[in-house]
């Protein structure tokens, strides 16, 4: 009896001792470098690689072209109805498309443009440039400012510098309405939005 | 009696391993948590306001740029005028900008500060080509001159086989643009040390500011921009048409008579024809353009005080520009007294002295040789004697100096 009681004891010790070494191996934490695609450390990659992106366009010229890739006669983007660039032969047209696509798509990362432009109020208006879907929570955004001047030139479907300036446009206010009177036309934010899919 | 001891030391026991047991496990939790901890602070973006305070520079020399390319295609002949211009422009541009940045939670302001004067030479008439004011093709654009956004619009169909334009930068290295036609169609092709490499030419249109052909990056293009003070000069510019623009660092003043005497060798200041016309019905024509600015710009986060000054000169290569110019220089001939007054403007503000000296045309030497410390003065030379001079100012600063020659004739022009 004495013995039976023993065995039974060790039995039930070994058990505890074998559980709290399977729990003290599973209680790890999910920390920031975790990998997830949740991670705060892929997140500020992902904003640092779109604020590199938009620092090239700005450089190279092609955030000039994009923001003034304007079809004076459909006053619409050159080549789509409206709402922004979604497919992959969209996004191409523009060289800031083409730079975002070589730049994020290999890495299974989507990306929007917006460009935002203020109102008299205050607040911003955001339109879609490209749109390639509803951002996840963990989206991380890139902006940068592009001043227009009245004299600058729409830029047509190849990317080359038309006659028709800003100010002289019939249908540009349409995507950014002239901010002053000055010569100034309105100073446009660029906004890109990225996340991993 | 043995039972019951027994029974109360294993009762210990068990108290003491439950205890060892939470101590353990607390401590592992207090382990964890600060790991957690840890790599959060690790991973923090503490630059992230030092990234806002950069992108706001960025868009703010952007900005500029813009103004000061803005400014600059107003037609008009006045500098008071662009300098309007490109302050109302940076007006109305700060406050929207200073909107955008408090919407990042940075507040930040810009300062316009200094404008640096240049001139800007246009051959806007698109029925002629790369010619001077009587038409000729092998000409001198520039003389010691920084150099920044040189831009063309050559009509393709006019670039004929064999034909052979060439721009040529010489800042101490020699490099050439050559717009030609091999037979194979326009292209572009730069002359340097080693291969020569080519781009080309559909739409005509040439960047050298940007190093870019029809829009389209050219990989040797960049590298034939000027990086120091230099000349620029232009051979068979006569066999197509184009348009071209470029804005170089001197003084209207100053820039035209040293063109002119290179252009000219034999006539006296005036030329008949002056190398650049004055207006923007002639072709080619100067106008005082806006060649760089400064402003002070701050930025200020809970964390970050940003204050720093920037400068503005789209597509300048090489260094900043601090090379004296004169803003005056006038040789008023009066029978055999030469008068000559001068003004000198330099952009980092150390100009040293001014010399002013008169040379026999025929063999170069020296007649007479005046040297003043002063920024701006006049000179005279009584009853020279009656020959043919080369009358040149010389502005020196602490690194470099400029100079400004005219010919003029004591014995009545042409010499």
């Amino acid at each position: 009896m004495r013995a039976q009681a023993h065995t039974l004891e060790a039995v039930a010790a070994s058990i505890v001792i074998l559980a709290s070494v399977v729990f003290a191996l599973q209680v790890t934490a999910v920390t920031p470098l975790s990998a997830s695609t949740a991670s705060q450390h892929i997140e500020n990659q992902q904003q640092a690689s779109a604020a590199g992106v938009l620092d090239a366009a700005r450089e190279n010229g092609a955030l000039d072209a994009a923001v003034r890739y304007w079809d004076e006669t459909n006053g619409t983007f050159h080549g789509t109805a409206g709402a922004g660039y979604t497919t992959d032969p969209e996004v191409n047209r523009t060289a800031l498309g083409r730079m975002l696509l070589d730049t994020f798509e290999a890495r299974g990362v989507a990306f929007n443009v917006y460009f935002a432009y203020p109102t008299d109020t205050g607040t911003l208006v955001r339109e879609r440039f490209i749109y390639r879907g509803e951002p996840s929570d963990n989206a991380a955004t890139a902006t940068t400012t592009v001043a227009l001047y009245d004299d600058d030139p729409l830029y047509d479907a190849n990317e080359t510098t038309t006659n028709v300036t800003v100010n002289g446009s019939s249908t540009y206010d349409a995507l950014i309405p002239p901010e002053s009177s000055t010569g100034l036309y309105n100073a446009v934010r660029v906004e890109v939005v990225v996340w991993r899919m | 009696m043995a039972n019951v001891s027994e029974d109360r030391s294993r009762a210990q026991l068990l108290l003491v391993g439950a205890l060892a047991l939470a101590v353990v496990f607390l401590s592992l939790s207090l382990l964890l948590n600060s790991v957690i901890y840890t790599e959060n602070l690790a991973t923090r973006q503490t630059h992230a306001d030092a990234e806002k305070a950069t992108e706001f520079r960025l868009a703010a020399v952007d900005g500029l740029d813009g103004a000061i390319e803005h400014a600059n295609r107003r037609n008009t002949t006045a500098f008071a005028d662009r300098r309007d211009a490109y302050r109302d422009a940076v007006d109305s541009w700060v406050p929207i900008l200073a909107n955008y940045s408090a919407t990042d939670g940075m507040a930040t302001d810009v300062e316009p500060d200094e404008l640096h004067e240049g001139t800007r030479i246009v051959g806007a008439n698109n029925t002629t080509g790369l010619v001077r004011g009587d038409g000729a093709g092998d000409w001198t654009v520039a003389t010691d001159s920084k150099v920044r956004r040189f831009r063309l619009h050559v009509d393709p169909s006019t670039v004929g086989t064999g034909d052979e334009v060439r721009i040529t930068f010489d800042d101490g290295t020699t490099r050439t643009v050559v717009i030609e036609n091999p037979g194979s169609g326009p292209r572009v092709r730069i002359e340097r040390p080693g291969p020569d490499p080519t781009c080309s030419l559909s739409d005509g249109r040439i960047d050298i500011g940007t190093g870019r052909v029809d829009g389209e990056y050219c990989p040797g293009l960049a590298d034939a921009r000027p990086t120091g003070n230099g000349a620029v000069s232009i051979a068979n510019g006569d066999q197509v048409t184009a348009t071209y623009s470029l804005v170089v660092d001197r003084h209207q003043d100053g820039f035209r008579t040293d063109v002119d005497t290179e252009n000219y060798p034999t006539q006296c200041t005036p030329p008949s024809t002056p190398t650049y016309g004055t207006s923007s019905a002639d072709d080619p024509y100067t106008t005082p353009a806006i060649y760089a600015a400064t402003a002070e710009i701050g930025a200020s986060t809970r964390d970050l005080d940003y204050r720093r000054t920037i400068r503005a000169a789209p597509d300048e290569a090489g260094d900043p520009a601090s090379e004296p110019t004169f803003t005056q220089f006038l040789v008023t001939q009066s029978g055999n007294d030469f008068t000559v007054d001068w003004n000198t403007d330099d952009p980092n503000g150390d100009i040293d002295h001014v010399d002013v000296r008169v040379y026999y045309r025929t063999n170069d030497t020296l007649y007479a040789s005046e040297t003043s410390a002063l920024e701006s003065g006049t000179e005279t030379f009584a009853n020279v004697p009656d020959e043919a001079y080369y009358v040149n100012g010389t502005v020196t600063d602490a690194a470099s100096s400029r100079r400004v020659s005219e010919i003029h004739d004591a014995g009545g022009c042409p010499p």
